[in-house]
């Protein structure tokens, strides 16, 4: 196992060198890269993820990991963490609000002996925008009297009805859930950009709150849990330039308070961190290593501490 | 009260505006040829979201049949020349 890890940082550390001399190259601003995989994408409406869940997985890739392990118990295994979506719906397209919805399915898949991994699930999300956000450019004069008016904050509603299936236990689950997030253009504030005084893109980050409900079978019967919920995620790249981006550091926490239900006794927490080096330089495809740690609602809140590396797709 | 559409060369100056109100980067120094998921704008898909909404705001100005929906600005390779003729249409 660890020589296997190892193996794997040794990669990953030369595509970091190989990703720095990337950020480096001077590109010829009136010819930019070509991206030829969005494109397609595009095309036919797909949107690949790690996951849909409201977490920073919506924000991480996909990942494709193969592990040839010489030392370990179990000499070769696998591990998929996959989400899609595709197209989306606005409800009230002429509307000063925005209300998206769009289903989403995803795969999670590992082999490893002592932690098989094999679920699947499908499920309709929405986001809601009641109104847009105030919009305050460093120059220029808006268009017309009252152009980019709105308040300094906005809210965004993101909610999820989610049915999955455990094929290792046979077993069938719901996940409900509705989250708030604040969002404003005001630099450094929630959803808003850090950037340097190139402008080139540095991070941000969003905190989330709301509820979550829960229910899976349990034996003969079935159980449930609602939960209320706190989390912030937040990405940096510290490896980018005017016209790529190479490095991305994640990280997220998640504090789940105990309301009702027997699913799940107690409070759970998360935390996860990950790093990932996209070699294309647009964020779409590339390597990456990510660690986390706490329960997983995946599993029944089952604890698990996880460092993986493998390959990352993001769409 | 018909307001009057704005000519293409405004309506590139107006997106221009938009953009540089969520990335900060002056509208002046926002090239055409940028895209608006990809560096050095660097959207993500929350901000597109919001950034259709607030063109919605700016196209129903001046032509209430029209709309901006988030598969405009969410379209990957949108770039700041494309969804301003994408816009163009939609307001003159």
């Amino acid at each position: 196992m660890m020589k296997a890890l190892g193996r794997a940082a040794c990669i990953w550390s030369g595509v970091w060198l190989i990703g720095a001399a990337a950020a480096a190259q001077t590109a010829d601003p009136a010819k930019p890269p070509k991206d030829p995989i969005g494109s397609w994408a595009d095309g036919i409406g797909l949107s690949v993820r790690k996951a849909f869940d409201g977490t920073k997985a919506e924000k991480s890739p996909a990942t494709f990991l193969w592990v040839r392990d010489f030392a370990g118990a179990d000499k070769e295994y696998s591990l998929i963490d996959l989400a899609m979506k595709i197209g989306e719906r606005d409800l009230v397209p002429k509307s000063p609000s925005m209300l998206l919805v769009y289903p989403v399915g995803e795969y999670h898949r590992q082999t490893q002996e002592s932690k098989r991994v094999n679920t699947a699930a499908l499920g309709l999300k929405a986001e809601f925008r009641p109104f847009a956000p105030r919009v305050d450019p460093p120059s220029g004069s808006p268009p017309f009297p009252g152009a980019g008016a709105g308040p300094v904050v906005v809210p965004l509603f993101i909610g999820e009805a989610k049915i999955g299936r455990d094929f290792e236990a046979g077993k069938t689950n719901q996940r409900y859930s509705v989250l708030v997030m604040p969002f404003s253009t005001r630099p450094y504030w929630p959803g808003s950009d850090f950037r340097d005084r190139a402008h080139v893109f540095r991070g941000r980050y969003y905190p989330y709150a709301g509820v979550e409900y829960y229910r899976a079978d349990v034996g003969t019967s079935s159980q449930r849990v609602e939960f209320g919920v706190a989390r912030l995620y937040a990405e940096w790249w510290p490896v980018s330039s005017l016209e790529r981006q190479v490095v991305q550091l994640t990280g997220e926490g998640t504090y789940r308070r105990h309301l009702s239900g027997h699913l799940f006794d107690g409070n759970a927490s998360e935390i996860s961190f990950g790093a990932n080096v996209y070699v294309d330089g647009h964020g779409h495809l590339g390597f990456g290593i990510d660690y986390v740690r706490g329960e997983d609602p995946n599993q029944a809140f089952a604890f698990r501490e996880r460092t993986t590396a493998g390959i990352k797709i993001l769409l | 009260m018909i307001t009057e559409a704005p000519s293409q060369a405004d309506v590139v100056t107006h997106v221009k505006w938009y953009i540089s109100g969520y990335t900060q980067i002056p509208p002046d120094d926002i090239q055409v040829i940028w895209k608006l998921s990809e560096p050095p704008l660097s959207f993500d898909d929350t901000q597109l979201g919001y950034l259709a909404l607030s063109l919605r705001g700016y196209v129903q100005h001046y032509n209430p049949n029209e709309t901006v929906l988030a598969t405009d600005t969410r379209k990957n390779g949108q770039s700041v020349q494309t969804l301003t003729a994408l816009i163009y249409q939609k307001v003159k």
